[in-house]
């Protein structure tokens, strides 16, 4: 490795993470993994006794925060060390037609910064365990830490049971997150097949599909989602289920605007000249053609999944107290909302943050991957 | 054709004085990826009532040129300093947005290539012809619905009372080209840029429109700047001719001298493009190569890389225009001029 | 025209028709018998007896549905089972609420949000333009009843301690009339009262859709400011006002009102957070009440006026389409 005016870089320099690269004069490369390092030694650091303890504890939790912290350190030596071997080995993996978009997307900052925004969170709540003292659920003596301000004990103060509200928000992420990436797998699968499907097929089966999305379209999300919920008592997994399953109609929207177009091009005559069978040219042919705004619908999808479950647990139809998830700590602190409003104000921001991210990165995505809008 | 034309052009050249005169027009664009002088460095007069032609292929900054006669440059466009253009004894260079307004559409109106999308499709016909005589003369909503009318009446609207209240796509090509005209003629201009007006419509409508602008040029006497990649459409039209290359004019002259003897390479290569037989023009029946980018013209002259004439001087050394009365930017009039001149 | 309206209202009526099909099957679908949704320690007997006439829920499904369509079609829906009332008395007391709210709510999104789209079109890669774009993502992003509940901890809770500030630039966070002293107001002092209530919960209820409208009527504007007919404007020396205001200004809208109709679904969702939040009485507030108190007859009936509130709002938004599109209103 040499650097840009052409001398050798020291092998050493490899022991921090991304110094190598920035040496290189490759500056986002090697801040990100000099930033991955720092923070991978921060929390072993800080959170030594916390990591140890984990070794012990048989809990998932711990667990997951110890694979996490050992992937994030290995990543960052390894590509440390071998940038270039790792950097062909990435480039290799991504299907050259996408290549062109990742080079646009990488040209947009804020998309840039939504994706480190939201690697940055979904580190934060994995190593959870890892960075803080309290546990999600933990009351201590209840007169004494009820309500406390923002503090350096309690950098975002206590609850109305005195749990530490950092640690709450940091655990709540895992709920909201997982609810949303389950949530929009289950909607944009559904999506997209009934999408492919109303318009391959065309016709009767066009027209039955898209009235009936029409129809569940205009129902008020919110409102298909608690009548369904009320009438099923639902349980959180059930929840999960139908929050996927009253979602896709507008992916289907999407998918089927965008297979009408797609079918009537040459290659797709060509499959069906072939005599290839409906299913094999649908999958193989069509949907691949109309990923890139299925990958954008899903991203912004999943922004406004996490609006949704908040509203739906803030009005105690979703997430069970004393689950944290972030709608679940603002309908517990809003009956303080005077008295205490860092509960609901920090819990609030969580929200805000977590969707502008998403929003940022489906932004960015839209304008690498979907040719049809302006900028 | 030509004859009879050529002789019109020499009567009215004496005798009046010009109306627009353009000296040395520089519009270049500073964009972030570099300076593009889309015109760079155009001369020319128009007197009033005649027809001055502009020929070159798209990219050659005709268009550029007709929308910065207007002032309607967008950033980073900007008409360089040290430009003239002259409408009669005022300079517009530079001038105030306000000032440039009150020439737009009232002194120069400008038409355009596309009559399709060139109409706003939610506003009535009548009501975006009268909207310039509406502003320009502040008449009334009266006045000047009732002067719609009588400019589509004026160029060939049959029904033009009911017509007036039809929305643009309840028009044809050729019937929207011709609201076009009526808008731009509403405040009876002094200056008639057409931009391409006929391009985009069907052959026989082309002609129709070519008749049109003549007609009403003889009897409303404006002057007329007629712009077209086709030199054939030109001269049955045109008094006198600008041949553009590159943001230049590399030739201008008479339509007959133009059209008869053309001087440089290209206009020669463009001529041979339009079926017609005459005698001995340079071999070249297509000109080869494409339009050069406006971000990087070619170093010296700028034809050179598609000219079969071309020589050592012409890769080293940029010319001027050169002749005074049928002036050509081409190494090859100075050697003509120097030896054998013409064979005419 | 006419024919148009017709097109869209022959389309409208099935889905009405299938949108009430749907909250049947959802019914049959609930685990149990269906009636047995209604039969609960707290209802009397001859209520029960009573519905099960009504619904015909002893009968065979096919006989069931036409009930049930027949009622909901007639605009009976049945009993509720917590205020012991018919559930059409107590949605004709919510809906002018709704209405009201949803109605400033729109005023907001699109006044603020097509103002603000032509100013940074208009303006853009300005600062101002930049800042526009990153607040409104900020705004866009953010959940409507955690607004709400930010609006009150300002506007109702911490501006009271600040001394300078005027008293009726701060609101308050419940209601939509004071509870006291209310009926004692004139009738300008009323109006005043209901307006004051009305501040937050619009607001909260706005700015997010508001904000993404700006975002639409920005590129929108921008996609029209390039068009052949906006030079064509300027070239007939009209002033840019003029330009923009006479000219893009309708054909930018034109797509604007096809998210009148998208963005409906998603007010409506959000009012019933925000009716919740400021104890607002509208449907929002009324169908979350329903649910806490399993009153199903009155969920269901809600919900089913929530989509035809949806379905009626995009009838009102292809009209207004072809009221600014000649192209379609000629058709």
């Amino acid at each position: 490795m040499t650097d840009p005016t052409g001398r050798r870089i020291p092998r050493i320099a490899a022991l921090l993470p991304g110094l190598p690269l920035l040496l290189q004069g490759r500056r986002r490369a090697g801040l990100s993994l000099l930033a991955l390092g720092v923070l991978t030694i921060a929390v072993a650091v800080t959170g030594a006794d916390r990591i140890l303890a984990a070794f012990s504890a048989r809990r998932v939790d711990s667990w997951l925060a110890l694979v996490t912290l050992l992937a994030c350190a290995a990543l960052a030596w390894s590509v440390g060390l071998a940038p270039e071997r790792f950097h062909r080995l990435a480039t290799g993996a991504a299907a050259s037609h996408w290549r062109p978009a990742w080079r646009e997307f990488r040209r947009n900052r804020l998309a840039i910064l939504g994706l480190y925004l939201l690697a940055l969170i979904c580190l934060a709540t994995l190593l959870a365990p890892f960075l803080t003292g309290y546990g999600p659920g933990e009351i201590g003596d209840i007169q004494a830490t009820r309500h406390l301000a923002p503090s350096l004990e309690h950098p975002l103060g206590t609850d109305k049971f005195g749990r530490d509200v950092l640690t709450r928000i940091l655990y709540g992420a895992r709920v909201s997150l997982s609810i949303g990436f389950v949530a929009v797998t289950i909607s944009i699968t559904l999506g997209t097949l009934v999408g492919a499907v109303a318009g391959y097929a065309g016709g009767a089966v066009d027209n039955l599909l898209m009235r009936f999305v029409d129809m569940l379209i205009s129902f008020p999300r919110l409102v298909l989602l608690i009548t369904v919920i009320a009438l099923f008592d639902a349980s959180l997994i059930l929840i999960v289920l139908i929050l996927g399953l009253t979602l896709w109609p507008s992916t289907a929207r999407i998918v089927r605007g965008d297979v009408l177009s797609v079918r009537e091009r040459e290659f797709v005559e060509a499959a069906r000249a072939l005599g290839l069978s409906a299913p094999r040219i649908v999958f193989r042919h069509i949907i691949p053609n109309v990923m890139g705004p299925v990958i954008v619908a899903a991203t912004l999808g999943l922004g406004n999944i996490i609006l949704i479950e908040a509203g739906l647990s803030f009005l105690g139809l979703g997430v069970q107290p004393p689950t944290p998830s972030w709608g679940v700590i603002i309908r517990e602190g809003h009956q303080f909302l005077t008295s205490a409003p860092w509960v609901t104000t920090f819990a609030g921001l969580a929200i805000v943050v977590t969707v502008i991210a998403f929003n940022l990165v489906g932004d960015g995505l839209r304008d690498a991957l979907d040719p049809r809008l302006n900028r | 054709m030509s004859d009879t034309t050529s002789a019109v052009v020499n009567d009215v050249r004496e005798a009046v004085r010009p109306i627009l005169q353009v000296e040395n027009l520089r519009t270049y664009f500073h964009t972030a990826d570099g300076l593009v002088r889309a015109v760079d460095g155009v001369s020319f007069e128009l007197s009033p009532g005649t027809t001055l032609g502009i020929v070159g292929e798209s990219g050659c900054g005709k268009t550029v040129a007709c929308l910065s006669l207007l002032g309607l440059i967008d950033d980073p466009g900007r008409i360089e300093p040290g430009s003239v253009i002259r409408l009669r004894e005022r300079d517009l260079v530079g001038v105030p947005e306000e000032e440039l307004r009150s020439v737009r559409g009232n002194e120069i109106s400008m038409i355009f290539q596309e009559p399709m999308t060139s109409l706003n499709p939610v506003r009535t016909i009548g009501d975006q012809v009268a909207e310039a005589f509406r502003i320009h003369r502040r008449a009334s909503g009266a006045e000047a619905r009732a002067r719609a009318v009588e400019m589509l009446r004026l160029v060939g609207i049959s029904g033009a009372e009911r017509r007036a209240g039809d929305y643009p796509h309840q028009f044809s090509g050729g019937m929207r080209q011709r609201a076009m005209i009526a808008m731009a003629l509403a405040c009876d201009p002094a200056i008639l840029i057409a931009d391409e007006p006929t391009t985009a419509l069907d052959v026989t409508i082309q002609a129709e429109i070519l008749d049109l602008l003549k007609s009403l040029q003889e009897r409303l006497g404006m002057a007329m700047i007629f712009v077209s990649h086709d030199l054939g459409v030109v001269s049955q039209i045109a008094d006198r001719v600008l041949v553009m290359y590159a943001g230049q004019v590399v030739e201008s002259g008479t339509a007959a001298e133009i059209f008869e003897a053309p001087r440089h390479p290209y206009t020669a290569g463009l001529l041979s493009s339009i079926p017609r037989v005459t005698g001995r023009l340079p071999r070249l029946s297509v000109i080869s190569g494409s339009v050069p980018s406006p971000r990087r013209w070619p170093e010296a002259c700028r034809f050179h890389p598609r000219c079969p004439h071309a020589w050592d001087r012409c890769r080293q050394e940029h010319p001027p225009l050169l002749g005074t009365d049928h002036p050509a930017r081409c190494w090859l009039v100075e050697r003509d001029e120097e030896g054998k001149v013409g064979e005419e | 025209m006419t024919a148009y309206i017709g097109r869209r209202l022959l389309h409208a009526i099935p889905l009405t028709l299938g949108i009430l099909t749907l909250v049947f099957v959802l019914v049959q679908l609930a685990p149990g018998d269906p009636a047995a949704l209604y039969i609960q320690p707290n209802v009397a007997p001859e209520v029960i007896e009573q519905m099960r006439e009504n619904w015909g829920l002893d009968q065979p499904i096919h006989i069931q549905y036409f009930q049930w369509m027949k009622s909901f079609v007639t605009g009976d829906f049945g009993y509720s089972l917590a205020q012991h009332r018919p559930v059409t008395a107590i949605l004709a007391d919510r809906i002018p609420n709704t209405l009201i709210l949803s109605g400033t709510a729109l005023l907001i999104i699109f006044a603020l949000g097509i103002a603000l789209g032509i100013i940074q079109a208009v303006r853009q890669h300005s600062a101002l333009d930049n800042v526009l774009t990153f607040g409104s993502l900020f705004i866009y992003s953010m959940p409507s009843f955690w607004l709400a509940l930010m609006l009150i901890l300002i506007f109702s809770s911490k501006l009271h301690t600040v001394g300078w500030w005027p008293d009726w630039l701060t609101f308050p966070p419940s209601g939509i009339t004071s509870s006291v002293g209310y009926e004692s107001l004139g009738f300008w002092g009323k109006l005043a009262d209901r307006l004051h209530h009305l501040v937050l919960p619009s607001i909260a209820l706005g700015v997010s859709s508001a904000a993404a409208v700006a975002r639409y009527m920005r590129s929108s504007m921008l996609e029209v400011i390039r068009q052949d007919y906006i030079r064509t404007a300027r070239a007939k020396g009209l002033p840019e006002r003029a330009v923009i205001l006479k000219h893009a200004l309708k054909n930018a809208l034109l797509p604007i009102i096809t998210l009148f109709g998208l963005y409906l679904p998603f007010l409506l969702s959000g009012a019933v957070l925000v009716e919740t939040v400021f104890a607002w009485p509208g449907m929002g507030k009324t169908i979350v009440d329903a649910i806490y108190a399993r009153d199903y007859p009155v969920v269901m009936a809600t919900s089913f006026l929530f989509a035809v509130m949806v379905v009626v709002g995009n009838l009102i938004a292809d009209v207004l389409y072809a009221v600014i599109d000649p192209r379609i209103r000629y058709d």
